[in-house]
């Protein structure tokens, strides 16, 4: 045998593996810390604008002029409508009219849109609410082109809420703002500065970062902001803005002469949840429960969960998945609706720290989030997610609170079993290899190659036996179908690496 | 969190140490591609609406990764150093023989080694982050288990004798 076989470097690398460090709880932080920067700097930019005219293609448009054309909210797609809807309402809720597929509406009124600038590249829209923000979206001529979750004209979308207060405007008295930076390593632990940006006021030309002797590095100011590429390692004591005569008009010191960055800088932070907060007093206005825990909600937004016993594998399951979240478990409570065989939820949650009874309140103090009465609660743990294995396709803790939530936590459950399987390995070989030309194995090798929970159907709307998946195929498209416990045929086409005609989607995500 | 979210999330889960000490490979240390990989994860949550679905998510955040480390690379070094970055074993003095044998093999050859053996990567995932088609993958695998054998094999020889 060969000494240098696959199994054996893989162990000779197994060996080396280092220590085991993650931590999601970071990895999320990470993400909120960028929405919240990139909406303060939207923020930033919006008061920027007020203040000095939005220059485009050449014209100079007053961005809060009335010189806006008006876009109907009826003519955005289904997606752009939500995200504009969910991002900002404080009173969400789902329509149920006759006939129609159900959709998000607001409660508090719906937005106007406005497209106040198209250079033939980039249109941006200003979008005001009516209880008083305004917010600026911008998107690419043309929008953009998405056959999972739908196509949508936004690209960015930013708000004059958020972080006003941290004075990321350019001030007469400060007429710069400066984003920086900075770097080190293990060899190399001095502070470097590697990025630097910001806002630049009327008035400013250039800005230049000043070194401890020498002259500035300068970069001009390009539509009231500036960035500098590569910037060198030097002793930079300094940011400048200098005015189009060359003055210096403004500095601010940066403070890096000393900085030491440690690895130990970059550590895992524990995650601390606050304490729960206390049981409210009277009667909970919804109370189900389910064969792992009872949940009560109340008109206030708070929702207690409690575990019929800790013995119970849920809870034992939970407690081992969250192990991995510093001790963590998500709740999400949401509503639902269906019509035209469409499916619409509307969910909101947060992390809790896992117990016998976790008490939380669903905050919606910057709106985006449902208000009860909830259709079902639920707690998800960090389990798997194979296709067919020990987990299930239901999250460990489903309270329904009405038979339409019943049936919505059914179809999820058997879409997800379909999505799990069409995005197997073994499925991903088969799709690939489609992909390339070659014919795709028949509908007999196909359940052979998945066990005894696939079945092969003669017909493509052929319906799968109850607890299995059938699978058609004409060597080119796959179509896997599968029956809910209700009786509703579920289905997905697979047409090579592409997801193709599907009804699961409003259920599961599928790829 | 949406399916595609939870997707990532699982991802994780199961595979964070082969990120880790994949990308270590290039970043030089475990505590930088730990910062990596978590920027690596919260870029791809936060892009995640950009994934068509046309390969495969993990290979998908690979190449997220591996130019999040790039990127960290070029920033810690310089610009300079662009296209010719190394990637080596984070402590060599574990598997010297190893890092022996390594040393022997081209730098842009090394990068699909660790990726394939450290990482645990298909051939075809590879092929989608490196930009290469699978042919070369496989071929850059078979040339380096060629040139790993023979030291390997004088390892185990010492070892017996």
């Amino acid at each position: 045998m060969s000494v240098v076989d696959e199994g054996l470097l893989q162990r000779r690398f197994a060996e080396l593996s280092g220590p085991k460090d993650d931590d999601w709880q970071d990895v999320l932080r990470r993400t909120r810390r960028r929405r919240h920067r990139t909406a303060a700097l939207i923020a930033a930019v919006v008061v920027a604008l007020v203040v000095s005219g939005f220059a485009v293609g050449g014209r100079v448009i007053g961005l809060f002029d009335e010189h806006g054309k008006r876009i109907p909210l009826s003519s955005l797609s289904e997606r752009d409508r939500e995200s504009i809807v969910n991002s900002l309402c404080r009173r969400l809720a789902l329509s149920h009219r006759p006939g129609k597929a159900p959709e998000q509406v607001c409660l508090d009124g719906e937005p106007t849109i406005e497209e106040i600038a198209n250079d033939g590249s980039t249109i941006h829209w200003r979008i005001t609410y009516p209880w008083g923000v305004s917010c600026v979206a911008s998107g690419r001529v043309g929008g953009y082109h998405d056959p999972v979750f739908g196509d949508h004209i936004f690209g960015s979308f930013g708000c004059d809420v958020g972080a006003p207060e941290e004075k990321l405007v350019p001030t007469p008295k400060r007429p710069i703002t400066v984003e920086e930076s900075i770097g080190a390593s293990r060899t190399h632990p001095r502070a470097r500065l590697v990025q630097l940006s910001g806002l630049a006021g009327q008035g400013v030309a250039s800005v230049g970062l000043v070194p401890k002797t020498g002259s500035a590095l300068k970069v001009a100011v390009h539509d009231q902001a500036y960035s500098f590429g590569a910037i060198p390692d030097r002793d930079w004591v300094a940011v400048a803005a200098f005015d189009a005569a060359g003055n210096e008009v403004y500095r601010e010191s940066l403070h890096l002469e000393g900085v030491v960055l440690t690895p130990s800088s970059t550590t895992t932070t524990r995650v601390s949840f606050p304490p729960p907060p206390p049981r409210p007093a009277g009667a909970p206005f919804q109370h189900a429960s389910s064969s792992t825990a009872t949940a009560d909600v109340y008109r206030t937004g708070m929702v207690v969960l409690r575990f019929l016993s800790t013995k119970s594998e849920a809870y034992q399951q939970l407690l081992r998945s969250s192990r991995h979240s510093s001790g963590g478990v998500g709740i999400t409570c949401s509503t639902v609706a269906l019509g035209r065989n469409r499916w619409k939820d509307l969910g909101g949650g947060q992390s809790a720290r896992l117990a016998p009874e976790i008490r939380m309140r669903m905050d919606n103090e910057h709106g985006g989030m449902p208000s009860p009465p909830f259709d079902f609660c639920e707690i998800t743990g960090t389990y798997g997610r194979y296709w067919n294995d020990e987990e299930g396709t239901h999250e460990l803790v489903e309270v329904p609170f009405t038979p339409l939530a019943k049936r919505y936590l059914d179809e999820r459950a058997t879409a997800r079993d379909l999505a799990y399987f069409v995005r197997t390995r073994k499925m991903w070989r088969i799709r690939k290899a489609i992909h390339r030309g070659e014919p795709g194995p028949s509908a007999a090798a196909l359940a052979r190659l998945f066990g005894d929970r696939v079945v092969p159907l003669a017909r493509r709307e052929g319906e799968a036996p109850a607890g299995k998946i059938g699978v058609w195929t004409d060597r080119k498209a796959i179509v896997a179908t599968e029956t809910t416990p209700g009786g509703r045929r579920l289905f997905v086409t697979v047409q090579g690496v592409l997801i193709g005609p599907n009804n699961v989607r409003d259920l599961s995500f599928t790829f | 969190m949406d399916e595609r979210g939870e997707a990532i999330e699982h991802l994780y889960r199961q595979r964070y140490v082969h990120f880790r000490d994949g990308i270590a490979t290039i970043t030089g240390s475990y505590e930088t591609a730990r910062d990596v990989v978590q920027e690596a994860f919260a870029r791809a949550l936060r892009k995640r609406r950009a994934f068509r679905g046309e390969g495969s998510l993990e290979a998908w955040v690979w190449k997220i990764a591996v130019r999040t480390a790039y990127e960290h690379r070029r920033e810690v070094c310089g610009p300079s150093l662009n296209g010719t970055i190394e990637s080596a074993l984070v402590e060599p003095e574990r598997d010297p023989a190893l890092v022996e044998a390594l040393r022997t093999l081209p730098v842009k050859r090394r990068l699909i080694v660790f990726l394939r053996y450290f990482a645990d990567l298909s051939y075809a995932q590879i092929a989608e982050v490196c930009e290469v088609s699978e042919g070369t993958v496989g071929a850059t695998l078979a040339q380096a288990r060629v040139a790993l054998e023979e030291l390997l094999r004088e390892e185990e020889r010492s070892e017996r004798g």
